[in-house]
């Protein structure tokens, strides 16, 4: 298994899984990248993805259609953020403790409700049929990649071309951009600085529970008590590092997607090397990269 | 923000226990709290966990202190069990010490070895502005998957079934003070430590300088403090304190390290020292609350089959009211 057949099969196999694996990170960074645009922080993003993750795999059990439970994943998100906003914006509580004190909270909701409601749940999640894109398949090397993937993928391109067009081509980006880089500037200018943060942030947090929706509905197909662990958190670092820009958020958002597919596959190409030992590397490197980055770039930007 | 009026709080808190009692949830709550404390057997319990608590939330109060959040206590709790069982199970035998000594250079030791785990974060944060809130949080995932390999590879022992160490020796183990109940030297450690805590902080020159660093790192940094130093200070002895946890987890409770080691200590600590604010003292009666909130909890999911996960729902929304509170009475 260890020779060049077996590294040729790791990387091609690997490829696919890549793709799946990062898409609920990318949706996860975007939401977060738009948040810290206009110059906040939202620690809970943790928080807002496991609710996503749980609330969006519930509606799909229930109501056995994978649109409605995305709806519902976004509208949870949409309800998180108005919490949240209602902390960080209107009372403007200190912006950390709260964060993660909503971690705790949605921590706490989503295993009541997991074992109170979704023990008591049977049937399985909706599956979700794979779309075949003829020229994407036909690529060179990485047709392969795209030629088992479904809705979300093109629905994830949507998404990054569309905060691309909203950041850098609309009006509402552009005021968002001020806000971030100067509160009161924008404020004397006449921008409602207050709602814009809160749309902004109820945008980013209904993104960041489809993110979770796309990990428990699409990539598992289970729930698993806090099944997120860490990767909102991964999200936040990805932002960091990627310096707020989305080409570099979308670079770290495969890396990282490339990182966990290796290893999930090092695991059975390899059974003698301890899985654990393979879990570890995307925290691990998470933390590499981050002193690798940090060291250039302040990180957060006063509010 | 214009200031909330005093009577909209109290309208609100009003209404929401009054939803409260609708849905059931007050009865609940009494039934935690009736668990929790008002019985021997229950109080014994909330004691006993109630000094865990403790000692892991002077963790995260330590490091909160400078204005860092050490959010890898879960983590560095384990890195001190797995240290505190080497210890016990391999050189216990090759060191000819009495059973209290021993525990007490390994007290030491561990709290050094975690301590330097904390420092290099804080390093990352002073040298590089490395956020230590993703730092620590990832080492937590980093040091659970790398016990777990000791767990099922080198550390298992070989007659067990299950994925566990060997027991570390009998005369390891600590005794418990009173038959019934399983409080023992535990608490006497996280008053010492409490205390210790204190007097450094309160009562000492560099203590006192942890808090300017927190108030405003520029301006110390400018006349002259040296602030990564205090944050590596600040993360060495918050770090040690949640290794120590860790270790007396393993000589008065568990006596073997098992897979089952994400505890869940971080998320309450968390809350325990965001609620303690500034006094160091707070730690004793909300870990006392904290550990009978958890303890009934717990009692009422196997009686009643609530999910005791409604104890971190509770205490989620104990920091959110504190924390609307505060802003409240500063204003804007």
């Amino acid at each position: 298994m260890a020779g060049d057949a077996g590294v040729l099969q790791l990387l091609s196999g690997s490829g696919a899984a890549m793709v799946r694996m990062s898409l609920p990170l990318l949706w996860a960074a975007s939401g977060e990248l738009m948040v810290e645009k206009c110059g906040m922080l939202n620690v809970g993003i943790e928080g807002v993805m496991l609710l996503g993750a749980f609330w969006g795999y519930v509606a799909g059990v229930y109501f056995h259609s994978i649109g409605l439970a995305f709806c519902v994943a976004a509208l949870i998100g949409l309800a998180a953020g108005c919490l949240l906003g209602l902390l960080y914006i209107t009372l403007r509580v200190d912006t950390i403790a709260a964060g993660i004190a909503f971690n705790i909270f949605a921590f706490g909701i989503t295993e009541y409700f997991f074992k109170s409601l979704l023990a008591r749940m049977a049937g399985d999640p909706p599956q979700i049929g794979v779309w075949q894109v003829p020229f994407l398949r036909r690529l060179p090397l990485v047709g392969e990649w795209f030629a088992e993937q479904n809705g979300c993928l093109y629905a994830t391109c949507a998404l990054l071309l569309l905060l691309y067009a909203l950041l850098y081509h609309t009006q509402f980006g552009l005021k968002l951009r001020v806000i971030g880089d100067n509160p009161l500037a924008a404020e004397s200018a006449g921008i409602p600085v207050r709602s814009l943060r809160y749309v902004c942030l109820m945008l980013s947090t209904a993104a960041v529970a489809v993110g979770g929706a796309i990990l428990s509905l699409v990539n598992v197909s289970a729930y698993t008590s806090n099944m997120t662990s860490g990767r909102g958190f991964i999200a936040l670092a990805l932002v960091i590092f990627g310096c707020r820009r989305i080409r570099y958020v979308l670079c770290g958002g495969v890396m990282f997607g490339l990182l966990e597919a290796f290893q999930l596959r090092l695991q059975v190409l390899y059974p003698h090397v301890p899985y654990q030992l393979l879990s570890m590397l995307p925290y691990a490197i998470t933390i590499g990269v981050l002193v690798l980055v940090s060291g250039k770039h302040r990180t957060y930007s006063s509010s | 923000m214009a200031k909330l009026k005093p009577i909209t709080i109290v309208i609100a808190a009003l209404a929401v226990i009054i939803a409260c009692q609708f849905v059931g949830v007050n009865r609940v709550m009494w039934l935690i709290f009736s668990r929790a404390f008002l019985s021997r057997a229950g109080l014994g319990e909330t004691i006993y966990q109630a000094a865990f608590l403790a000692m892991s939330s002077l963790s995260v109060f330590l490091a909160l202190r400078t204005g860092l959040w050490n959010l890898g206590v879960d983590g560095q709790i384990i890195v001190g069990l797995v240290l505190a069982g080497l210890g016990c199970i391999y050189l216990y035998p090759l060191l000819p010490l009495p059973s209290p000594l021993f525990l007490l250079v390994l007290l030491v030791l561990v709290f050094g070895l975690t301590g330097s785990i904390g420092m290099l974060f804080a390093w990352l944060k002073g040298r590089f502005m490395v956020s230590e809130i993703i730092v620590t949080i990832m080492s937590n995932y980093m040091f659970y998957y790398f016990a777990l390999f000791l767990v099922y590879g080198p550390l298992r022992a070989e007659s067990s079934y299950l994925p566990q160490s060997a027991l570390i020796p009998q005369e390891l183990r600590l005794k418990p003070f009173f038959a019934g109940m399983r409080v023992d030297a535990t608490l006497l450690l996280a008053v010492c430590m409490i205390l210790a805590g204190y007097f450094f902080l309160e009562k000492t020159a560099m203590g006192y300088s942890l808090l300017f660093v927190r108030e405003n790192p520029l301006a110390c940094a400018y006349s002259g403090l040296h602030v990564g130093r205090r944050y590596m200070l600040s993360f060495f002895l918050s770090s040690g304190c949640a290794g120590i946890t860790g270790m007396w987890l393993l000589v008065s409770n568990f006596h073997r390290i098992t897979d089952s080691l994400m505890l869940g200590y971080g998320f309450t600590s968390v809350v325990i020292a965001i609620l303690c604010a500034r006094s160091i003292l707070l730690l004793v009666p909300l870990s006392v609350l904290f550990a009978g909130v958890m303890y009934g909890a717990g009692v009422v999911e196997r009686a009643y089959a609530v999910p005791s996960a409604i104890a971190f729902i509770l205490q989620a929304v104990i920091v959110f009211i504190i924390l609307i509170g505060k802003r409240c009475r500063h204003g804007r």
